[in-house]
C-alpha cells in the first residue's frame, strides 16, 4: 500500500472548524488595529430568513 | 384559444425594438462559447423537451441567448425579469417577436412585477409548469408562501416592507379567484435550478424549516458561475453602472465596499483600478482579513459614513448602509448597490425626505443637513439598472451551469431516478471543468495535458474532475 493511503487511513482528515478560523483572523485584525462590523440582531434575523427580501 | 389571444402572449415595452434586440443577440451569441456549445451539443437530442419552464430572470440580451438555448433543446418557456429595472426592451421584443411568453418592461411597477411572476405560470393551454429557473428566488417563493398562505391567510397579516404589501395583495387578489392557485402549481414542479446567493440562501433556510417541496440545483456555487459572474463580472459591470448614471471621476475618491465576498471583491479592485482609494466594511474576520491582504483599508460603516465619495454595497445582507449613516454623508455621496435586493440600502427610510429625479434611475435626495446624496437605480441592482448587467462572456458560463442544471433535473425525474431529491443539490465538478474548458476556447487558451505519470503523482484521473470537494479555488 502507499505511504499516502495508508497516512489517510489511520489519521483520517479533518478540517480546522470554521470557529477557529474566524477567531484567527479576528486576533490578527485586532493587533493591525482594524475594528470590523457586527450584524445587528434584525440583520441575524433577515439572514435565517426565506420570507424577507422581495 | 385563438390566434389574436395566443399573438398578446407577453408584455413589452415596444415590439419595434425587436429587429435592433436580435442583431445584439446575434453578438452575444458568438461571446457565449460554453452556452452556444451545449445547444449545438443537445439540440438533436432534445433533452429537455416536455419541460415547461418558468423563468424568473433579468430579461437582458444575454438571458435571450440563455432562453433560445433552451427552447432549442425542446423546452417550452414563459419568462419574466426578476427584477423591475433590469430589463432590456429590445432584448424582451426579440423574444416575444419569436413568439414566446415574456413579460418584462424596464421600470415596471411592482405591482405589475408580481403579477407578471403569477403569469409565468399561468399556460394559454391551462397546463402549468413542470420546472422554475430562478434567479434570487422569487418565483420559487411565490409557490411556497402562497401554498402556505391557503392552509393559513395569517402569513399575509403584517408586511414589513413596500415590496412585501404588494407581493402579499397579489397572493390575495389570486387566492379569491383560485383558492388552491398556488399549491395546485407547486405540485407540478420538478425542480428549480437557482442562479445566485440570495436565492440559494433562501433555499438552503427553506431546506433547513423543512419547507422546501421540490428538488433544487444552486448553480450560484458552481465554480465556473459564482468565481466568474460575481467576481468578473461585477469587475466591469458595477463601474459600467455608475459612469453611464453619474459620469463621476473615479480616481482620488474614497469609494466603500460593503461587503467582501465574491461581489465585493469584483467591486473592490475594479474601483481600485480606476485608481479610487477603495476601503471594505465586513462583518466576517475572515473575508476581512482577507481585504485588509489585499491592501483595502478595513473601516466600520459607522466611522466611513461621513468621509467617503462613493458607496456600494455587496453583503446579501438588509440595511447595511441605514438611516442613520446616509444622514451623515457628504454633499454629492453617490450610493448604491450590487447586491440581489435592494435592501442593502434603507431606502424606505429616505422616502420621507425631498427627491429630485436627475434621470430614470438616478436620484437625488435631499438630506436634513441640505446635503445631497445620488441614489442610483432606487438601491436595486446598480449594473442592470444604470447599465446593461454583466458582459455576455461571463454570463455564457454562469447560463451553461444553469442548462446543464435544467437537463439534470428534468431528465432525472422523467426517468423517475431519486438522484436528486427534495433538497438543494450542486452540479458534479466534471461539469463545472466542462464549462470552463467550452469558454477557454473562445480566449484560444493552451490548457495544458497531464501525463500520466503526472496524474499517477498527483492521484486524479487524466480527464478530471482535477481538485477535491472541499477546494477553494
Amino acid at each position: 500500500m502507499k505511504y499516502d493511503v495508508i497516512y489517510k487511513e489511520c489519521f483520517p482528515l479533518m478540517k480546522v472548524p470554521e470557529k477557529i478560523d474566524s477567531e484567527i483572523s479576528r486576533l490578527k485584525l485586532k493587533s493591525m488595529g482594524i475594528t470590523i462590523d457586527v450584524l445587528t440582531p434584525a440583520q441575524k434575523k433577515y439572514l435565517t430568513s426565506w420570507q424577507e427580501g422581495t | 384559444m385563438t390566434t389574436a389571444m395566443a399573438a398578446k402572449d407577453y408584455v413589452i415595452a415596444d415590439i419595434k425594438l425587436a429587429d435592433w434586440g436580435r442583431k445584439e443577440i446575434k453578438i452575444a451569441e458568438t461571446e457565449m462559447p460554453g452556452l452556444m456549445a451545449i445547444r449545438e451539443e443537445y439540440a438533436k437530442s432534445q433533452p429537455l423537451k416536455g419541460a415547461r419552464i418558468t423563468g424568473s430572470l433579468h430579461m437582458t440580451i444575454q438571458t435571450a441567448v440563455l432562453i433560445e438555448t433552451l427552447t432549442a433543446l425542446g423546452a417550452q418557456v414563459r419568462w419574466a425579469s426578476c427584477n423591475i429595472f433590469s430589463t432590456q426592451d429590445h432584448a424582451a421584443a426579440a423574444i416575444a417577436k419569436e413568439g414566446l411568453a415574456v413579460f418584462a418592461v424596464k421600470g415596471e411597477s411592482l405591482k405589475d412585477y408580481w403579477d407578471y411572476t403569477h403569469r409565468i405560470f399561468e399556460w394559454p393551454d391551462g397546463g402549468y409548469s413542470n420546472m422554475i429557473l430562478d434567479d434570487g428566488g422569487d418565483a420559487t417563493l411565490l409557490l411556497h408562501l402562497g401554498s402556505k398562505a391557503e392552509k393559513d391567510i395569517k402569513v399575509l397579516d403584517k408586511p414589513d416592507s413596500e415590496e412585501a404589501t404588494v407581493l402579499f395583495a397579489s397572493i390575495k387578489e389570486k387566492l379569491k379567484q383560485d383558492p388552491k392557485w398556488y399549491s395546485t402549481r407547486l405540485a407540478q414542479i420538478k425542480g428549480v435550478t437557482e442562479e445566485t446567493t440570495t436565492g440559494v440562501h433562501r433555499l438552503y433556510q427553506m431546506h433547513e424549516k423543512g419547507e422546501l417541496k421540490i428538488p433544487a440545483i444552486n448553480v450560484n456555487d458552481s465554480v465556473t458561475k459564482s468565481k466568474f459572474d460575481n467576481l468578473y463580472g461585477c469587475r466591469e459591470s458595477l463601474v459600467d453602472g455608475i459612469k453611464r448614471a453619474t459620469d463621476v471621476m473615479v480616481a482620488g475618491k474614497v469609494a466603500v465596499v460593503c461587503g467582501y465576498g465574491d461581489v465585493g471583491k469584483g467591486s473592490a479592485q475594479a474601483l481600485r483600478a480606476l485608481s479610487a482609494q477603495v476601503w471594505v466594511t465586513e462583518i466576517d474576520p475572515i473575508c476581512a482579513l482577507q481585504a485588509a491582504m489585499e491592501g483595502y483599508r478595513v473601516v466600520t460603516m459607522d466611522y466611513a459614513c461621513d468621509k467617503a465619495d462613493i458607496f456600494v454595497t455587496a453583503t446579501g445582507n438588509f440595511h447595511v448602509i441605514d438611516h442613520q449613516h446616509i444622514v451623515k454623508m457628504k454633499n454629492q455621496a453617490i450610493v448604491c448597490n450590487i447586491g440581489h435586493f435592494d435592501s442593502e440600502i434603507n431606502v424606505a427610510s429616505l422616502e420621507k425626505y425631498p427627491w429630485e429625479e436627475i434621470k430614470p434611475q438616478v436620484d437625488h435626495i435631499i438630506l436634513p443637513s441640505g446635503n445631497r446624496i445620488i441614489l442610483l437605480a432606487k438601491g436595486r441592482l446598480v449594473n442592470l439598472g444604470c447599465a446593461t448587467g454583466h458582459p455576455s462572456y461571463v454570463m455564457s458560463s454562469s447560463f451553461a451551469n444553469q442548462t446543464i442544471a435544467q437537463i439534470e433535473l428534468w431528465t432525472e425525474s422523467q426517468k423517475g431516478s431519486n438522484k436528486y431529491l427534495i433538497g438543494v443539490h450542486t452540479l458534479p465538478k466534471h461539469l463545472d471543468e466542462k464549462v470552463a474548458r467550452l469558454q477557454l476556447k473562445k480566449l484560444n487558451a493552451q490548457l495544458t495535458t497531464l501525463t500520466d505519470a503526472q496524474a499517477a503523482y498527483i492521484d486524479v484521473p487524466l480527464n478530471g474532475p482535477y481538485k477535491t470537494e472541499h477546494y477553494r479555488y
